[in-house]
């Protein structure tokens, strides 16, 4: 009898996983398949359609980062008389509203937003919907303090909202200090695989890309009548992405808006940030499941897609249950099937956490990527899905125990910036110059986190 | 012909699965293999073909990886047979058992390092031959 129970819980477990690993193989396929058609894509998209945007940049004890997007913003190619840039000081104790104002006085387009002790510290959902109050313009994109984007990122992202059913569009996000150490460089094949490969691919097959809380904006009208940003929530953009779709509207992915983050920097930082993740995801995954399930705005396979999305925090916990019952049973009884199903376990550890990615899906990202090198590192991911399974098991436990008792139990832990980033934003600039001292006109940033790499891939494509 | 680094490559996917099952039954049978040795074989063939053969890479590239990948997986398999045998005499059945829960993490170790390893040739060789294109 409890061999049989235990059997069952097995087949059923790697069942899933293996559902999910099938999943990633198409979408990494599909993005391998689609790679020429999106270069054609960008030639033949319009540019013609600029609507009016407020960038909204919240900010919280960020003296180190702000000065370098708020640099950024004043250098945007983007009309000025179509942009409005707010910058949330989220009660910052220290130099963030002073650094801001400076700005503001010299550039007419930046207005600050002053937030007191008793106001901020909330989050960041309320510091945005304490920008939100401020924003006139049809178009709401977001920048975390600690991003920079490429000049003519807002003209990539708002040409999406031509087409009206697109509610929210979003960028890809790169890594900008990932030669700094193994964690920044882990983070780097992360989020190439999250954006280039996941998210693309979710884009092609009319799957649901994700809004990712940065990078990433709204039509002003949509997101006033969603309410703004849910302040209850920890993953605001994850519970944003589904409102969005449940309201009947659909988010597109756009690959060649880059944009480069500050990425966690030690083991420790990385605990605290998907924590915040996983946590806030399964409280998505609690409040929309069944919206998703019930919806007539989406589509079957928008359904599937968005429940392997809300769930995938879950993976890990799953994984580590598909040991603690393989184990016993391979001992207690052994036969060709179980074994064979085990010997598929492994193949789940070296898989990414937000978004359950297997190693190929990151290695193949890297290949597309023109990233040789980084493609060595992928063997360490065996070490961050061990690492990832002890915060989705704490998350788990905190959910599960807050949802018992019924209390909130949200504390928003900020991410900290060191401003190391800063350092590969001069090697940048420096790459930019000619040796007349003049900019030369590419404003791609790609050669910031990889002036090391000497093959890169836009580099060469430019080229020919 | 202009090397492009994405584009999926159907004959070359079509290609490498027969070469995969050929090997895949080829070795097992000529060298006497048991399951136990035929199954990672198989486990490596079937992540092989289906995540490099793919790519726009040149065929006969991704034939010599896979030779050489089949090469390294009887080598490493025979080697920790051998040595499971032997400790399974000093250690007996709990040996056995954890031969039968960790062989196939250790297998997967290797096969994720070779193919992240491959995949760094074969974008190695494919920027050489687009380096080659724009100085022609």
């Amino acid at each position: 009898m409890l061999i049989e129970f235990l059997e069952t819980t097995f087949f059923i477990l790697v069942a899933l996983m293996v559902t999910y690993l099938v999943r990633h193989y198409i979408f990494t396929m599909a993005v391998l398949k689609k790679t020429d058609k999106n270069k054609m894509d960008i030639i033949s998209a319009s540019d013609a359609y600029q609507p009016t945007v407020s960038v909204l940049i919240p900010a919280r004890n960020e003296e180190k980062v702000i000065e370098r997007i708020l640099q950024r913003m004043t250098e945007l190619t983007y009309p000025k008389d179509k942009l409005q840039v707010i910058v949330v000081d989220d009660a910052s104790t220290d130099k963030t509203g002073q650094i801001a104002e400076e700005y503001s006085k010299a550039c007419k387009l930046i207005r600050v937003v002053h937030r007191n002790q008793q106001e901020g510290g909330r989050g960041k959902a309320s510091a945005l919907n304490a920008g939100f109050k401020h924003a006139k313009h049809e178009i709401i994109i977001c920048f975390d303090a600690d991003y920079y984007p490429q000049r003519d990122i807002l003209e990539k992202l708002t040409r999406e909202f031509v087409n009206p059913r697109i509610g929210a569009v979003q960028g890809r996000v790169i890594v900008l200090n990932e030669p700094q150490n193994m964690v920044t460089r882990l983070v780097a094949l992360e989020r190439i695989g999250g954006y280039l490969v996941d998210q693309n691919a979710r884009d092609i097959l009319g799957l649901i890309p994700q809004f990712g809380g940065t990078v990433g904006g709204f039509r002003y009208d949509l997101l006033k009548s969603l309410g703004g940003w849910d302040e209850s929530m920890l993953a605001e953009d994850t519970d944003l992405t589904f409102r969005v779709y449940l309201a009947g509207y659909k988010i597109r992915y756009v690959n060649e808006a880059e944009c480069y983050e500050e990425a966690v920097e030690n083991w420790r930082a990385y605990w605290k940030q998907r924590y915040r993740w996983a946590k806030g995801h399964m409280q998505c995954a609690i409040k929309h499941s069944l919206k998703v399930l019930k919806s007539k705005n989406l589509s079957l396979k928008e359904k599937i897609d968005g429940l392997f999305l809300l769930n995938v925090y879950f993976m890990p916990i799953l994984a580590l249950l598909s040991w603690i019952v393989g184990v016993p049973l391979l001992l207690l009884k052994s036969s060709l099937l179980l074994e064979t199903l085990w010997a598929s376990i492994p193949v789940f550890l070296y898989s990414f956490v937000g978004n359950f990615a297997p190693f190929f899906e990151v290695g193949i990202g890297v290949y597309l990527d023109g990233r040789g090198r980084a493609q060595w590192l992928i063997p360490l991911m065996i070490f961050m899905f061990v690492y990832n399974v002890s915060i989705c098991v704490m998350a788990f436990m905190d959910v599960s125990v807050f949802k018992l008792l019924k209390r909130s139990g949200n504390c928003w832990e900020k991410t900290h910036h060191s401003g190391n980033g800063n350092c590969y934003i001069a090697n940048y600039d420096n790459c930019l110059k000619g040796k007349d001292g003049s900019e030369s006109e590419s404003n791609n940033a790609y050669a910031v986190s990889r002036s090391y790499n000497i093959h890169s891939h836009h580099a060469s494509t430019s080229n020919s | 012909m202009r090397m492009e680094r994405g584009g999926f490559r159907t004959d070359h996917l079509t290609f490498g699965v027969l070469a995969g099952i050929t090997i895949s039954c080829i070795i097992p049978i000529f060298l006497q293999f048991g399951i136990e040795l035929a199954f990672p074989l198989l486990v490596f063939n079937i992540f092989y073909v289906f995540l490099t053969f793919p790519l726009n890479v040149k065929l006969t590239r991704k034939l010599n990886m896979l030779l050489i990948g089949n090469l390294i997986c009887v080598s490493w398999n025979q080697l920790f047979i051998l040595f499971a045998t032997v400790a399974a005499e000093y250690f007996g059945s709990f040996f056995e058992a954890l031969f039968i829960i960790l062989n196939p993490f250790l297998n997967l170790i290797w096969i994720v390092s070779f193919w992240s390893t491959s995949l760094t040739l074969l974008n190695a060789s494919n920027d050489e031959n687009l380096r080659r294109e724009n100085v022609d």
